[in-house]
């Protein structure tokens, strides 16, 4: 237990100094920000000026960039477990009186704290500028949730790939593919006839959560009558849970794939 | 040319399976929509020019962000008489080289089998190589300038990823200014107003010669990555 304690806790304090994590989040956000006040009224963005329900504007407006966010998550994380063996610090943690396994999680609860912070300033920033100006501040409960149920969850799926892919591939090309597999998420709709998780429970871009929670207008959920229906329940709460459930459940088999990897190559 | 061999090992077995992956992986995608769902061709002909226009050039912009900052000896290497920034755009070449062999060799089957023209705003075969070669150039020049400004892969990483998505994401949006116009990166594919195609594809060429003298600039003095840690 100390020495998951103490791995996350170094891991959280390294990783929230390095500018990596602050540059990668707060570019997004920013030039985002930029263009939803240069563009005009024909684009999407400037609809989230009128926006009033604190609701939708946490989801949509400052969730706007969120179905990507794991991509970034997934480039900054993507050098932690494999730079250990690489700057030869593996070997003499190992040689600790530590448990291994404990070390790993903990490397990884910290290292997606840490990740998680920069988010979460956006995300408080957006939900006290939103609450000020409309008077809402319901605004502040509904970014925590969303932040909550939308956010960390993908956080801890990307940061579990990140400590697996790497082991078994490059870095760089790692980082490419993650790029890749979160934007066949974000692209593919459920009419699409490319193949995708659309709509689904297992959707990346987590709809059930955003349809049911957030009555959001880009969640697609519930029976499309196409291939994978069985994985498109009616859309309750249960359902939404459910896939809150099923996403975790992935990243924690994952990192539990990623440990039993980093045990073999260690030996 | 062993120097070559030597620097093609070095950029990274990554950098050069990348592309090789992404055009893989979406030529398949068309092969799937062209004979299991016999769809419409011109949306076939839209997977293979967007594997030329949108993903060739992201994997040239992250093999190129993962040059600098990656030599785990770079004391050593900053004391050799060649300078490392020479080493730097070898390696750019290699990276962005091997790039333009997949996009080349891609057209060439595009064109040859007639997939090229069902796409409608695809240009005249030999011109329309500028649908990869400008967004290939822009990408790799960010990617090198991202990588010698922080001297981080992670970052530059990042940075590269962030923009080629919110392009990717605010393409109506880059369609209001003339300026946003002529630097977007998806002009082929993403549509952009007709005749700003060729003046498009010019500004990223000359934006990516830019950035990569910029990189090449901000390289002179490499003893400032020293206080970097190598990943």
């Amino acid at each position: 237990m100390t020495a998951l304690a103490a791995t996350a806790r170094y891991e959280l304090r390294m990783q929230l100094r390095k500018p990596a994590i602050w540059i990668a989040t707060g570019l997004p956000f920013g030039v985002y920000a930029l263009f939803a006040v240069l563009g005009s009224d024909s684009t999407g963005l400037r609809r989230h000026w009128y926006e009033i329900s604190p609701k939708l504007w946490v989801v949509e407006a400052l969730g706007w960039f969120t179905p990507a966010l794991p991509m970034v998550f997934g480039i900054v994380l993507a050098d932690r477990l494999v730079r250990d063996r690489k700057l030869g610090v593996a070997e003499l943690l190992d040689t600790t009186p530590t448990n291994r396994g404990a070390r790993l999680v903990g490397k990884y609860l910290g290292a997606c704290a840490a990740t998680a912070v920069p988010v979460a300033v956006v995300y408080l920033a957006g939900a006290v500028v939103f609450a000020v100006w409309r008077d809402q501040p319901a605004a502040l409960w509904w970014s925590l949730a969303a932040f909550v149920m939308i956010v960390v969850p993908l956080l801890l799926l990307a940061g579990s790939l990140s400590f697996l892919g790497p082991q078994l591939m490059p870095t760089p090309l790692f980082r490419v593919l993650i790029v890749a597999l979160f934007f066949w998420a974000g692209a593919t709709e459920v009419e699409s006839e490319f193949p995708s998780f659309a709509g689904t429970v297992l959707s990346l871009t987590m709809d059930y959560p955003l349809g049911v929670f957030f009555d959001s207008a880009n969640a697609t959920t519930g029976p499309a009558g196409v291939a994978l229906d069985f994985l498109r329940p009616q859309p309750t709460t249960g359902t939404a849970v459910l896939s809150l459930a099923l996403i975790l459940a992935l990243a924690a088999a994952i990192l539990w794939m990623a440990g039993a990897l980093n045990a073999r190559t260690s030996e | 040319m062993s120097l070559w061999r030597h620097e093609a090992r070095r950029a990274g077995l990554g950098a050069l399976l990348a592309p090789l992956v992404a055009a893989v992986g979406l030529a398949a995608v068309a092969i799937d929509g062209a004979v299991r769902l016999d769809q419409a061709s011109k949306s076939t002909a839209l997977v293979l020019q967007s594997l030329l226009e949108l993903a060739l050039p992201l994997a040239a912009g992250m093999g190129a962000a993962n040059l600098v900052g990656r030599d785990p000896a770079i004391e050593l290497q900053l004391t050799l008489p060649t300078a490392y920034r020479a080493t730097v755009l070898r390696r750019l070449v290699v990276t962005a080289g091997w790039v333009a062999v997949i996009a080349l060799t891609t057209a060439a089957y595009m064109v040859a089998s007639g997939w090229w023209h069902r796409w409608p705003e695809a240009q005249p075969a030999l011109v329309g190589q500028l649908t990869w070669l400008a967004p290939t150039l822009c990408m790799a020049g960010f990617g090198l300038l991202a990588g010698a400004v922080s001297g981080s892969p992670a970052v530059a990483s990042a940075v590269v990823a962030s923009l080629w998505l919110f392009e990717y994401a605010a393409a109506d949006l880059l369609q209001e200014h003339r300026w946003s116009r002529l630097l977007y990166l998806f002009a082929t594919t993403r549509g952009t107003v007709d005749q700003d195609w060729s003046a498009n594809r010019l500004t990223l060429i000359a934006a990516g010669v830019a950035m990569t003298a910029a990189g090449w600039l901000l390289l002179r003095r490499p003893s400032r990555l020293l206080t970097k840690e190598a990943e």
